[in-house]
């Protein structure tokens, strides 16, 4: 026991001079308190906690020091506060803490803390003295020691306040260690999760990477799938025909496969290369004022006699009010209706599928809402759902057919207008999806200018004359427009050129009203051409024609000199509007009488104003005919509306009695019914307009 | 022996010895049985010290939060070693009142060796050192030096001064052009002479190179930046007329933050005058 107030440990042999029993007892006490430096120091303790080594280091002290009694307090790291967490013997701590907390309240413990050495107070107890000592290191205060001594006079030993002190800084060393070893310990913790994110994540992204190359692999497959099942029917059903194996009465069953296969050819390779140019950001919509009814109808038309076919009700819900016209993409959302709604009929066998428009209350969006009765989608495979290349199920694609690709165009589509697609997963019978839109309405009114009247397909101008010249080098092509041409105006004259060089001669020495111009061609090509016939001071139309559908080869077309482009396949009503537009400026500019839009002239409005009057009393006679079950006379009537409604600037009627005239020749009762309801819905949007 | 090393012991040889309560006190305290209450006796032999440790104990220097009564009390404060400490700094301080040196004003010198103290002490603060009288003894004595060579060689200094002044150069590069020494090595050898701790005899000897103080190196930094704080705020003076360069090295050494030099100079401030007045006695 070293005596904190007894200088005198040696003092019987004098120090230094022979071995006495003091002097043996002051050397003993050195070397423990050596030995009990060495023992709190952290590297002879690798794993200490702090309260371990606080109770050691007051363990050790009160063994080896005359303290009455002692407490250790440590900064607490959050509020800065000093806690005193051990005391020695645990009996008188309320002992230390009155003393220590005089001492905090008259400034003295703060002033010690600035120390770096042990300070002796006196004590309120009788014949005590108060020990503080900072646990202090060079970098920073980690506690306060403080310890109760009795002491009648300040017969205070030096060595021993000095022998104190190595243990407390031996102590206050070892505090910082273990602050450090935990900062290290934590700043590894940190490190080891962050790996395991990082490892997690970029697992993750390389099993992505793996699924999007399987959905890669599994499309191409399913790609090649689609371009040859349609393939197999156009070439075999064109073999077959060809070779006069196909009996008369099946020949228009084979062209319709013919047809049916071709378009959905072409729906395939339109939907690969709108996701390429999705893909590289190429896409763009437009923003036109769009009638909402008239794509309402357009869709319905399109979607009822399917719906009808599998034989579940469609409806439109129009909820009131809506905006009579947004500006948006006509095409655009065209395509997204009908994705949604083709989908929902695909995949119902018995119930219905309703399309419901509604404005939100702000007026800011409009919201198409379809919903079906169908087989629903099992929520593991909801989130697949919006991916390309992936359908709910990869068996769904040979069950059900389609690309896979159209949900993801539809949502692409969707966030280009600036709106969004998503699927209601709380719906349990069948399936919901939601297309929002932002409903901008255009400045100003939107009149007929939006609904074009356009005449049926195949109508025949016969008041045109005059030469046209197809230059293209595949005779199927030359042979194909020859054709149009004859259909479209059978009194042109239609030449053919297999090449640029040919073309530019044959146009040079003897102009024509129009040439199609094939955009590659051998020799020389179109666009070289173009160019040459322009430079030459050519002057007659020139319409390009190409299967490079994009703006760029649009705009590379025109840069050469041309007037129109046509891409192909070739749509007759794009060809005819051509024909018209460059016969029709001959007829104004030229010698041939002035002849006057044909919607402008007097007589016309008279004979329309009659059919619009007849309409109520056809749907009327329809109607009835229906319920007696004559359908012979309703295709008789509807085939007068088909071929009036077009000429009057119906389309709408002029379609959907050209559909209700089919399904009434086939009999089909279901069909009749429900194009009856659209014929008389566009009907009387007709009137009330 | 050539010249400039017998000019060297001539010149320290010629200083009188501290006074013995100095050598007392030292072998007091060095020993390892001594209790504060035969430190206490030591130092009652000598009135004015008593008095000097007594003003020291209740002024800003220790800043304690309670009026110190009793020498006893004092030295517990105080601690023994650092009482030493500061025994020998006032010692040696009385060796020197009433001189009066040519060239300098001894109000000047005391401020500038007073001031180099209490800064080194606070510098050792912000350290956590734990005997910090240590370093306020070598700031104190840091140009004890030069107050030797103004002493003893008014004439070589006179010169020396002169030359400085006319070619701007810092003056204890013109002693050492002139002398083959300068006031650090004098001041070094002297205090070795009177058998000072080594610490103390090293950072005074280099304190313009302090990285050469070899273990001492810490010590010497302190009283070369000390030093150079002085000069640059030109608290007092001990000839030098310009601010010796920093040596990047020794600030880099003593890991501060630039951002101690503010509070350091705030809390010399509070100090300075009281200590002076209580360790100088500017009036004799």
């Amino acid at each position: 026991m070293i005596r904190l107030d007894d200088g005198t440990h040696a003092e019987d042999d004098g120090f230094g001079d022979g071995a006495g029993d003091g002097l043996r007892r002051w050397f003993s006490a050195v070397l423990e308190v050596g030995d009990v430096v060495s023992e709190l120091q952290a590297v002879n303790n690798p794993d200490i906690t702090e309260a371990e080594l606080l109770r050691e280091a007051c363990d050790r002290i009160v063994h080896l020091f005359s303290f009455e009694c002692i407490g250790i307090a440590t900064v607490d790291e959050r509020s800065n506060d000093f806690c005193f967490s051990e005391f020695a013997p645990g009996g008188r701590r309320d002992d230390i803490l009155r003393e220590v907390n005089r001492r905090i309240e008259d400034g003295h413990f703060a002033w010690t803390l600035r120390q770096t050495r042990p300070v002796i107070l006196p004590a309120e107890e009788r014949g005590c003295m108060l020990l503080l000592c900072a646990l202090s290191t060079r970098n920073r205060v980690r506690g306060m020691f403080a310890g109760l001594f009795s002491s009648e006079n300040m017969e205070i030993s030096e060595a021993a306040l000095n022998l104190l002190l190595m243990v407390l800084a031996s102590t206050a060393s070892t505090l910082e260690s273990i602050a450090f070893r935990r900062l290290i310990q934590q700043q590894n913790r940190d490190l080891e999760q962050r790996v395991m994110e990082r490892t997690w994540e970029l697992e993750a992204a390389r099993r992505a990477a793996d699924a999007a190359n399987r959905a890669k692999s599994a499309f191409l497959a399913n790609m090649s799938h689609e371009i040859r099942t349609p393939l197999t029917s156009i070439i075999g059903f064109a073999d077959m025909l060809h070779k006069g194996l196909v009996p008369v009465e099946d020949r228009d069953t084979a062209i319709d496969s013919i047809e049916r296969s071709g378009q959905h050819l072409l729906q395939v390779v339109n939907d690969i290369l709108d996701i390429s140019k999705i893909e590289s950001e190429c896409l763009e919509v437009e923003s036109v004022p769009v009638a909402l009814h008239k794509i309402l109808s357009d869709v319905e038309i399109i979607i009822a006699p399917q719906a009808a076919k599998k034989g579940i009700a469609f409806y439109i819900h129009r909820h009131d009010p809506l905006p009579g016209a947004v500006l948006t993409d006509p095409l655009r959302l065209r395509q997204i209706l009908l994705n949604l709604l083709g989908n929902a009929i695909k995949f119902t066998e018995r119930g219905q599928v309703t399309l419901d428009v509604r404005g939100s209350g702000d007026k800011r969006t409009l919201e198409f809402e379809i919903t079906d009765t169908g087989i629903g989608i099992s929520p593991d495979r909801q989130d697949a759902l919006f991916r390309p290349f992936h359908q709910a199920d990869a068996s769904i694609s040979r069950r059900f057919g389609g690309t896979g690709l159209g949900l993801y165009l539809a949502r692409q589509y969707a966030e280009l207008l600036g709106g969004a697609i998503t699927l209601d997963k709380g719906c349990v019978n069948g399936s919901r999806f939601r297309l929002v839109l932002p409903a901008i309405e255009p400045a100003e009114q939107v009149g007929r200018t939006v609904v074009q009247a356009s005449e049926t397909v195949g109508s025949a101008d016969g008041g045109l004359h005059g030469r046209v010249l197809v230059a293209d080098d595949t005779p199927e092509n030359r042979h194909l427009i020859s054709l149009y041409m004859r259909m479209l105006a059978p009194a042109v004259a239609v030449e053919t050129a297999v090449n640029g060089v040919e073309a530019v001669e044959r146009a040079l020495r003897d102009p024509f009203d129009i040439i199609f111009m094939d955009m590659q061609m051998p020799e020389m090509d179109g666009v070289s051409a173009t160019q040459l016939l322009r430079q030459a001071g050519y002057r007659g139309a020139i319409t390009a024609l190409t299967a490079n559908a994009t703006k760029e080869d649009r705009a590379r077309c025109i840069a050469a000199g041309c007037d129109e482009f046509l891409s192909k396949p070739i749509n007759v009503d794009d060809l005819r509007r051509a024909v018209q537009r460059f016969f029709m400026a001959k007829r104004e500019g030229g010698d041939a009488p002035a002849q006057r839009n044909l919607y402008d002239m007097p007589e016309f409005q008279t004979i329309k104003t009659q059919f619009e009057a007849e309409l109520e009393g056809c749907l009327e006679r329809m109607r009835k005919s229906q319920e007696c079950n004559d359908l012979q006379d309703i295709a008789a009537v509807a085939h007068r509306l088909k071929g009036s409604g077009g000429s009057f600037g119906y389309e709408n009627i002029g379609e959907s009695s050209a559909l209700l005239e089919r399904a009434a020749r086939e009999g089909d009762n279901a069909l009749v019914r429900s194009y009856l309801e659209i014929l008389a819905r566009d009907i009387a949007t007709a009137l009330s307009s | 022996m050539n010249r400039t090393l017998s000019l060297l012991v001539k010149t320290v040889r010629d200083v009188p010895s501290p006074p013995a309560i100095f050598e007392r006190l030292n072998f007091v305290i060095n020993n390892p049985c001594s209790s504060i209450r035969d430190i206490e006796a030591v130092v009652r032999e000598d009135t004015a010290l008593a008095g000097r440790l007594m003003r020291l104990a209740n002024s800003a220097y220790f800043g304690f939060p309670a009026r110190v009564d009793t020498l006893s009390r004092a030295i517990t404060l105080v601690g023994s070693r650092q009482l030493r400490d500061l025994a020998l700094a006032t010692s040696v301080i009385n060796m020197f009142q009433g001189v009066s040196p040519e060239h300098i004003t001894m109000e000047s010198f005391w401020r500038h060796s007073v001031g180099c103290g209490l800064a080194a002490r606070i510098l050792a603060s912000w350290r956590r050192e734990t005997n910090p009288e240590r370093y306020f003894v070598a700031g104190l004595l840091h140009d004890i030096g030069r107050m030797i060579l103004f002493l003893k060689l008014a004439d070589d200094m006179a010169g020396i001064l002169d030359e400085a002044k006319a070619t701007g150069e810092l003056l204890y590069l013109c002693e050492r052009k002139r002398l083959g020494f300068d006031h650090a090595t004098v001041g070094g050898e002297l205090l070795k002479s009177w058998n000072l701790p080594p610490e103390i005899c090293a950072a005074v000897e280099n304190h313009h190179q302090p990285l050469q103080a070899g273990v001492h190196k810490q010590a010497a930094s302190l009283v070369h930046v000390a030093d150079i704080l002085m000069n640059g705020i030109a608290c007092g003076s001990s000839g030098e007329r310009y601010v010796p360069p920093l040596d990047p090295d020794a600030w880099q050494l003593l890991g501060l933050s630039p951002g101690c030099v503010g509070p350091t100079l705030k809390l010399l401030k509070q100090q300075l005058a009281e200590t002076l007045a209580t360790l100088v006695e500017v009036a004799a």
